[in-house]
This record gives structure tokens, C-alpha cells and sequence, in this order.
């Protein structure tokens, strides 16, 4: 039976929400979320036809979202503003505090994930916050799953360990 | 601990704070909505970047620049007020200023209407405003540029390279970063404004390129094309660069860069030059069109050299049927793709021969596949080189690290090899030394060792040389020594043609040679059997030879 190919509507409807919050955790600078949404759509959308399907729909978009948000931060690199988060970006639909609020809290977030190598990063993300199966992370990024395993063992460690040193800071 | 290893938990701190943030990151609803209906726009969707907030066309940016200046001055004249306490009756802003900034505005409308009859080609309405309303200080540099475009223009088909290169830059310069209908005439053949600097960027791009750094080619690609707008082979090689980008990060992004720089490439290269067929055909790739079965083989080999094998292949493919020199062709790739998905078990000689087809068929360059065989040769050659030091083969390890320098000039290991050769050569020159009398074939051998261990700046490759020559020059007059034989356990008297100065023999143990009171002449006795050579030289400074054979 022929696999149903979505349309790329569907597809956002579906994954969207995802997809944003993994480039978000990943480290893209908050007003480039937008735009790495839209890239990682436009991507699938062109790539769609040739999907074959051997994994889930969603965990071949986070792969796609992670390379999307390992080039946004690569760009934001070079234009000397990946430690820049967006104070201009305002989100209308959310209350002033709540904006503030969220702000803070992905700054936060942030703080202490950049500790992490990306590749570790990628892994405690998809792992412990998208609460992906280390197989699913495997497929998704295209790694073995000992290497998944591997980078999960080490990113975990390097959580606490920047939690420590943040815990530590703020004494 | 090995990765098989369980991983273990998140610690209590970290799982408390990884929960704390589940919904860090979250959109919200709004957010969502606005990004589906722009990319749900049929512009979008076809993979154009997505749409920017429109301003009116009637609205000059000079015009927008000056009112936004106007209010910020307002603005801060104001917080000056409220700072000082002073009335804000004698704080009224200078009416001349006012003024001022007004008429900039004006004169950069002017300046614009300026650009645009330059960008339309209308070289004398372009030099007609500047006349009647470029009147202001500001707007001299745009009529001195101007003058000067208009000038190179005026006897463009006489212009150097130097002038076409200025030219590119004037017309980029008054074009004000928009597309010029001149333009195109600088990269009629034989007006590519290709500057030194040009050149520079280019080669640092295409090197940059080829050793995958994109960002690196990008970054020179850019620059190449400020300085040289009409350079088209920058925006070819951007376009490229750009499209890996885009295959490693599934980027739309900067696939659509790359279709512009390849279009680009189009609309200025010339239409014989020899990658027009190829980006064209990318392009048609792009857009789903078929290959032209015409220039096939110009086509595959252009995407030979870029690296992309299966490409050509069907590019030959298509074309095989209609042309002799696709089917050829074809069948040599085909066996190459063989021979290349077993790089492995060739030896370092057919590796280079793999090297010196790959550049045949891509047409004379080295192309991107070269990288992947040198690669390869270069692993070999570092195992040649460490093996062959692990056994004190110094003339092969020489050899290996000399080839791996050429593939790798920075080699640590090769260099240092070469240092230890040349460390080796010391005993292996005293070793030629001491038997050069004894036994001048092996002396020469040794010597000829030394000068491969050294460099030819090195003195014991000096002495060697002087010594080698010397041997050589011997063996030279003595190609064909006398055999004397005898039987074992006997004697025999040599006489020579002058006094004997000095004598030496190769092997003791088989025969020993004394003098006599005899003038001229030597006493030979067998010892054992065997062969072995008699060196004697004479006081009139001639050196003699005899091999002596004991039966």
C-alpha cells in the first residue's frame, strides 16, 4: 500500500510545536526561532517525496531541526550574536509578565545547557526534555546508539556539573 | 566504562531543573499561527526565503532615514529639557537645522533618481540630474563617480584590466548595491575585471572548497564579489559552495542562495564559457527539467570534477545512446567507480595512476574525488614510512617520507624520518669509509646510500658525492680488472709498471698479499678458496685492480 505523503499543512500542524521547542532548547537565538521553524518546514516539504519512512515523521523532522539549529547557531556565530538574546522580541500574544517570564526561564535554560558540548546538548534535549527514546535520538541524528548512549552518559554529567557551578555562582 | 554501560540517572538537581523548564521553549499560539500563514504563502513554499515587511514604494528611504533622524533629535532635545529644568520656550530647535536635514532628505531623493537612470543604463540622464540637482556638498562624491564611470564607459572597448577592475567598482559603487544594465557588458569576453586581489579570493575559495571549510569559500566568495561584481566566476563557485551547505544542513535557506549565485553566474558569464552547460544543467536539475542530451560529455566531466561521480554517470547515461564520446566515456567512469570503491586493495603505484586518471577525466584538474585517493595514498605512505623505519631501511624510508612530503608538507612524522635519515647517514658514510679501500663496490653503495639519506646541503652528502665520484672514476678506468688465478696454498709474483706506494685487499682470509725485494712487484699467496680483489696503487698515481681467484 502506498505511503500517505502529508501535506506540508499537516505537517505543521502535527509537528510544529515540537519542532519549535527543540530549536528553542537547542540554542537558536530566540528571534531566529521563527525563521529555523519555517527552514526545517521548507526543508521537509522539499525533501517530503523522498522520505522513506524508516522512522516516524517526527523524529525524521527533530533530525532535520537539529541540523537546522546547529547552522542557526553557526550563523548567529558569525554575526556575533548567538549571545545575544532578543530583548525586541516581543511576543504579543503573551501578557508583558508572562513575556518576561518565559524570557527568563529560556534564558535560564540556556545559561546552562551552553555548558554542554552540542553534541551532548542534542542528547539531553531530545532525551531528557522531548523525552525521545535514545533509539529515536539514534535515527534522528543518524548515530549509533552506543554513541547516543555514550553522549547521554557524558552530557548528563556535564548538566550537573553546570548546574553545580551555577548553583555555586549564585551562593 | 564502556558505552555498553547503562547510562545512569539524572541526578536529583538536574532532573528538578530539567522539569522545571518541560514548557521552556514553548510557542505560543500566536506565534505559531503567524509563522504557518507565512510559509503557507505560495511564494514561500517554493522555497523562497521568507517574505520581509513590505514599505510602501513611494516612500524613499531617504526620506524614512530623515524623519527618523527628526524624531530622535526631538526626542533627546527633550530628555535635555527635562534634565536641565529649562523652559522649553528658549529650547525651540534650530529652524536651520530643520532645514538642513530637510534638504538632505531631498537631495538623497535626488541621488536616488540619479542611481536609477545609472541603473537603466541612461548614462547622459543620469549625468543631466546630477548636473541640474546634485548641487549640495554631499552629493559631489556621486558626481565625481559619475564623471568618472561615465568617462571608462565612453572608451570601454579600449580599457586595460586595471580600468575594467575600476570600472566594476565605479558601476557597483553608483548601482548602489542594485543591478546595473551595464553590468553585464564587463563580463563580455575578455573584459573579466579579474585583479590580482580577484584572483586571490578566488583561489582562496576555491581551495577552501574543495577542502570542505563552505564557510571559509563563502566568506572570500562575498568578498571577491564586492570587489569585482562582474567576476562571474566567484557567484558560479558561491553557488556551489552555498548548495553543499545546503545538502550537509538540509538547508532551504541556502539552496535558494545557491540557485541565485548559480543564476547569477548565468546572466553574466559569457555563453561559451565552459561551465555555462553545467550550471544549467544543475539548475534544470533543480527545477526538474532533463538533461540536454547535447554537451553531455562536457557536462559529466564538469560534474566529474566536482565530486559528484553518479551525477556524471547519468549525465553520460542519457546521452550514451545519441553520442559515441558519452558511451566512452561512460565505460571509462564506470571502470574508474570500480577501481575507486576499492581503494583499498591497490598498491601505492596504482593509487597514483587512480590519481593521474581521476584529473584525465576531469578534464586536466584535480578534482574533488583526487582528495579522497590522496587521502588514501597519504594513510599508506605514513604505514610505508613507519614501517620502514621500524626496520632501519633507510633508503625506502627516505623514499616514503620524501612522497608523503609532497602530499602532506607538514607531516611531522615524515619530516622527522628525514631527520633521522640524515642522523643514520653519519655511520653509514664511515661505514663506506673505512671499506672504500677494502672493497670500493660496497664502499659505493654505501656512499651512494648517504647522498639518498641527506639532503644535498648536508656534508656527509658532500663527502659522499666527492667519495662516490672518486670510486666511480676508479671503476671507470678499472671497468674489467685482470683475474689472476692460483691454486690454494700457492704463490705468485705480480710485477707492476712503476714503484708500488700502497696496497690493499678485500678478503684477507682468501689470499694475502706482502711485498718483495723485488722492485715493482707483489708476492700473492692462497689462503682459501674463493674470489677477491687486489688494489694497488702505483707511485706515477695510477690505481690498479686485480681479482683474484683461488681454486
Amino acid at each position: 500500500m502506498p505511503r500517505e505523503v502529508p501535506d506540508i499543512a499537516r505537517l505543521y500542524d502535527d509537528h510544529a510545536r515540537q519542532v519549535w521547542r527543540t530549536l528553542a532548547r537547542l540554542g537558536v537565538p530566540p528571534a531566529a526561532v521563527e525563521d529555523a521553524v519555517q527552514d526545517v518546514f521548507l526543508t521537509a516539504h522539499e525533501r517530503l517525496e523522498g522520505f522513506e519512512g524508516r522512522s516516524s515523521l517526527s523524529t525524521w523532522l527533530v533530525g532535520i531541526a537539529v541540523r537546522v539549529a546547529a547552522n542557526a547557531r553557526r550563523a548567529a556565530q558569525r554575526q556575533g550574536t548567538l549571545k545575544l538574546v532578543d530583548e525586541h522580541f516581543v511576543d504579543a500574544s503573551r501578557g508583558p509578565e508572562q513575556h518576561l517570564e518565559h524570557q527568563r526561564s529560556l534564558r535560564e535554560l540556556d545559561a546552562v545547557l551552553s555548558a554542554l558540548p552540542d553534541d551532548q546538548r542534542e542528547v539531553v534535549v531530545l532525551c531528557d526534555l522531548e523525552q525521545l527514546t535514545a533509539p529515536q535520538v539514534a535515527e534522528a541524528l543518524d548515530v549509533k546508539l552506543n554513541t547516543i548512549y555514550s553522549r547521554l552518559r557524558l552530557g548528563r554529567a556535564a548538566l550537573s556539573k553546570a548546574l553545580h557551578r551555577a548553583t555555586g555562582e549564585l551562593r | 566504562m564502556s558505552d555498553l554501560d547503562p547510562v545512569p540517572e539524572l541526578e536529583p538537581e538536574a532532573k528538578a531543573f530539567l522539569e522545571k523548564h518541560a514548557e521552556t521553549g514553548e510557542p505560543s499560539a500566536d506565534q505559531l499561527a503567524r509563522t504557518r500563514a507565512l510559509m503557507l504563502k505560495p511564494s514561500v513554499v517554493r522555497t523562497t526565503p521568507p517574505p520581509k515587511r513590505q514599505r510602501p514604494s513611494w516612500l524613499p528611504n531617504e526620506v524614512l532615514a530623515a524623519a527618523a533622524v527628526l524624531v530622535l533629535l526631538l526626542g533627546v532635545q527633550g530628555v535635555r529639557w527635562a534634565l536641565h529644568d529649562e523652559p522649553a520656550a528658549t529650547q525651540v530647535p534650530d529652524v536651520r537645522a530643520v532645514k538642513a536635514m530637510v534638504g538632505a532628505a531631498r537631495e538623497s531623493f535626488e541621488e536616488k533618481a540619479v542611481r536609477d537612470a545609472y541603473r537603466a543604463g541612461e548614462l547622459d540622464g543620469a549625468t543631466r540630474l546630477v548636473k541640474e540637482h546634485c548641487k549640495a556638498e554631499a552629493c559631489k562624491p556621486l558626481a565625481t563617480t559619475l564623471a568618472q564611470a561615465v568617462a571608462l564607459w565612453n572608451r570601454f572597448d579600449s580599457l586595460s584590466p586595471a580600468e575594467l577592475s575600476q570600472l566594476a567598482a565605479l558601476d557597483a559603487d553608483l548601482a548602489g548595491g542594485g543591478e546595473s544594465v551595464l553590468r553585464k557588458r564587463l563580463s563580455a569576453p575578455g573584459s573579466l575585471a579579474a585583479t590580482p586581489e580577484v584572483e586571490r579570493l578566488f583561489a582562496e575559495a576555491t581551495t577552501a572548497r574543495k577542502e570542505r571549510r563552505f564557510e571559509a569559500a563563502v566568506i572570500a566568495l562575498e568578498r571577491c564579489i564586492r570587489v569585482a561584481p562582474a567576476y562571474h566566476p566567484c557567484y558560479r563557485v558561491l553557488g556551489s559552495a552555498y548548495a553543499s551547505i545546503a545538502t550537509r544542513d538540509q538547508s532551504a535557506i541556502d539552496l535558494e542562495r545557491a540557485r541565485t549565485n548559480y543564476e547569477r553566474f548565468l546572466e553574466l558569464a559569457p555563453p561559451d564559457d565552459e561551465y555555462v552547460p553545467k550550471v544549467r544543467a544543475i539548475l534544470d536539475a533543480a527545477s526538474g527539467k532533463p538533461p540536454s542530451p547535447t554537451g553531455g560529455v562536457k557536462v559529466a566531466t564538469s560534474q566529474f570534477a566536482d565530486g559528484e561521480l553518479a551525477n556524471a554517470l547519468a549525465t553520460l547515461e542519457a546521452c550514451a545512446p545519441e553520442k559515441e564520446a558519452c558511451r566512452l566515456l561512460f565505460e571509462q567512469m564506470k571502470g574508474f567507480q570500480t577501481r575507486l570503491s576499492d581503494l583499498g586493495s591497490l598498491d601505492l603505484e596504482a593509487l597514483a595512476e587512480v590519481r593521474e586518471e581521476e584529473r584525465g577525466l576531469a578534464g586536466g584538474q584535480p578534482g574533488v574525488i583526487a582528495s579522497m585517493v590522496k587521502r588514501e595514498l597519504t594513510r599508506r605512505l605514513k604505514a610505508e614510512v613507519k614501517a620502514a623505519t621500524a626496520r632501519t631501511d633507510w633508503l625506502s624510508a627516505v623514499e616514503y617520507a620524501r612522497r608523503l612530503l609532497e602530499e602532506e608538507p607538514d607531516d611531522e612524522a615524515a619530516m622527522q624520518t628525514l631527520r633521522d635519515a640524515r642522523e643514520a647517514a653519519r655511520d653509514v658514510y664511515l661505514r663506506g669509509y673505512q671499506l672504500k679501500d677494502a672493497s670500493p663496490g660496497e664502499a659505493l653503495a654505501l656512499f651512494k646510500q648517504v647522498m639518498a639519506m641527506t639532503p644535498a646541503d648536508d656534508s656527509n652528502h658532500q663527502k659522499a658525492k666527492v667519495r662516490a665520484a672518486e670510486l666511480e672514476g676508479l671503476a671507470a678506468t678499472e671497468t674489467d680488472p685482470v683475474t689472476v688465478s692460483l691454486p690454494l696454498h700457492t704463490s705468485m709474483n705480480l710485477v707492476f709498471e712503476s714503484d708500488i706506494q700502497r696496497v690493499a685487499i678485500g678478503d684477507a682470509d682468501i689470499a694475502n698479499v706482502e711485498t718483495t725485494r723485488k722492485p715493482r712487484t707483489l708476492k700473492v699467496t692462497g689462503f682459501a678458496q674463493g674470489q677477491t680483489t687486489l688494489l694497488v696503487w702505483l707511485v706515477s698515481g695510477k690505481r690498479e685492480t686485480r681479482r683474484l681467484e683461488v681454486r
